[in-house]
């Protein structure tokens, strides 16, 4: 139960979230939901007083396995040659920004803080080398057009010089969980300031209380699972009885 | 309407659930057949994981031949007896296929065997009833067209232990039905379906059962043999989804009854020939899955962690 609960606010020495809705309820009739981060930059240094800031915020979703296939014509058929395996790989991944990241900080910068949906997907990977491969470059590309990740570069709009909103849209196939989201503040493409918020994706209704049997006591979940289906059998064949 | 699917994690629309399981609940009906064959491709579209599909399928499978088998064993179209049989091999049949489906998933051979599983199975099931069933309606004979030309297997017809089935007027070794079931329960759990499509013939030209029992036998054994799968689905991971199944019920069960009453007008080897239509229909697919090119060649799955290396 604790994986749905909220985190709450972290503060940074620079840069203050607040979410729209700290809680994101998924019951039967959800269908995706528009989520908006606030943040302020605050204690600005004099230095910067008229520097323009860039924002960058990552939002990811909770974690799970996957592999990737390959197929090959072997015999005149396409069959699955090989596979690859990633561990742990966020399942949606957000990059909500300004302006293009390209833009704002350099490719160092931007790997050191894992900004791109790639970077996540080199380090879930298992057992190969540093460099993405067609594996990598394929999973990327499937979640890419699946909206699985997705790169926003104008979905953070400045309301003021040091306050801004992000946002974006938890997809209909959103999983429970918690949701991390990390904001990164930058001053002519220097990282001046940095904060993380979490906040909580959760069933609730009846969805919960499916989703609890089914994982709690799964013996009973399949025998619920066999009556129910043996039931409305029964009532069709009643129901259709002449 | 939309509605979000607490274990498959996604949102569909009811409506579209609804209708699939009316479409495949009355080819359950008309033919004995589960129908998770065309139900499976249509959840993954949606996004349904695979294993979610494929259990949640097997629910919905129970509920809709639960009633056709209902409508069957009213009419008196059931052999209860040989059922029982047939239903004991198939339940160890498919522990045997589920614990040989993880295996296969971990060597990563799985794809493959199915895809040419279902080619071969259905391509050549299809071929034979296709040839046999429109020289038989050519010919305008009369007598049903059973596995004349068949030679019989003497190790087959040697096996101890005959049994008479009375409502079906068979006499034959128990373990030769076993067998048959056991097969059936197999296949049916490594392919992942019910393997109503597979008993049909075989109940036809390996046991030579009569027409009039086929169906309704047919639907008995998957009734029981899917509900031990689904029973193992949801307890050993949990995936099957109540919200999705209970939506392809709906529309299925309703479906179940359409189709026993269109099979009730129908005379038995057009039915037979529908039968062989569709399951070359669903051979062809496959063959277009494993011959074309995909598109791209490269797809990603959610999965387990005990399937990770």
């Amino acid at each position: 139960m604790a994986l749905f609960l909220s985190m709450g606010v972290v503060a940074a020495q620079t840069i203050e979230l607040a979410i729209s809705d700290p809680e994101t309820e998924i019951d039967s009739q959800f269908s995706g939901e528009p989520i908006t981060l606030f943040g302020s930059i605050s204690e600005v240094p004099s230095s910067l007083n008229q520097t323009p800031f860039d924002v960058v915020v990552t939002v990811r979703g909770p974690v799970r396995n996957r592999a990737v296939y390959r197929k090959a014509r072997r015999a005149g058929m396409f069959l699955t040659e090989s596979r690859a395996y990633y561990r742990l790989l966020p399942d949606t991944y957000f990059v909500l920004s300004n302006d293009a990241p390209e833009k704002i900080a350099d490719v160092s910068t931007r790997a050191e803080l894992r900004l791109a949906p790639m970077d996540w997907i080199l380090r879930a990977r298992i057992g190969r080398s540093k460099l993405p491969d067609s594996y990598d470059t394929a999973l990327h590309d499937l979640l890419l057009s699946r909206g699985q990740f997705e790169l926003k570069p104008n979905a953070v709009r400045f309301i003021s010089p040091t306050f801004f909103a992000a946002r974006w849209r938890l997809p209909n196939f959103s999983k429970p969980g918690v949701y991390t989201a990390d904001a990164y503040l930058f001053a002519d493409g220097v990282l001046v300031g940095r904060t993380n918020y979490t906040f909580g994706v959760r069933l609730t209704g009846f969805d919960l209380k499916l989703w609890i049997l089914a994982r709690n006591q799964p013996a009973v979940y399949g025998l619920l699972t066999v009556i129910i289906a043996v039931t409305m059998g029964w009532a069709g064949y009643a129901a259709f009885r002449r | 309407m939309l509605i979000y699917l607490p274990i498959a994690e996604t949102t569909v629309n009811l409506f579209h659930l609804v209708g699939l399981g009316i479409v495949v609940g009355s080819i359950s009906g008309l033919f004995g057949v589960g129908g998770g064959f065309l139900l499976t491709p249509f959840l993954l579209i949606y996004g349904v994981p695979p294993q979610v599909a494929v259990a949640s399928v097997a629910a919905q499978v129970v509920a809709s031949s639960t009633s056709g088998a209902l409508s069957h064993y009213r009419r008196r179209a059931v052999d209860p007896k040989l059922g029982a049989v047939l239903v004991g091999g198939g339940i160890v049949g498919s522990l045997t296929g589920v614990a040989a489906f993880d295996w296969l998933s971990r060597v990563g051979q799985l794809d493959a065997m199915i895809g040419i599983g279902y080619l071969t199975l259905l391509g050549s099931i299809g071929t034979i009833m296709l040839v046999e069933t429109t020289r038989f309606i050519l010919r305008g004979n009369r007598t049903q067209p059973t596995a004349r030309r068949l030679k019989r297997r003497g190790w087959i017809e040697a096996m101890p232990l005959k049994v008479r089935f009375r409502v079906s007027g068979l006499y034959m070794s128990v373990f030769k039905v076993l067998l048959v079931g056991y097969m059936i329960g197999l296949i049916g759990a490594l392919l992942g379906i019910g393997g109503g499509f597979i008993l049909v013939p075989a109940l036809l030209y390996v046991l030579r059962m009569p027409s009039k029992y086929l169906v309704g036998t047919s639907l008995l054994h998957l009734t029981a043999v899917m509900a031990v799968t689904c029973y193992l689905h949801a307890w050993r991971s949990g995936s099957v989804d109540i919200l999705l199944a209970f939506c392809l019920m709906i529309g299925s069960v309703a479906g179940a009854q359409i189709g026993t009453t269109f099979g009730r007008r129908l005379p038995a080897e057009q039915l037979r020939l529908l039968l062989a239509l569709i399951v070359l229909a669903v051979a062809a697919r496959f063959a277009v899955g494993l011959f074309l090119y995909p598109g791209n060649l490269f797809e990603t799955v959610e999965i387990p962690a005990r399937l990770l290396p």
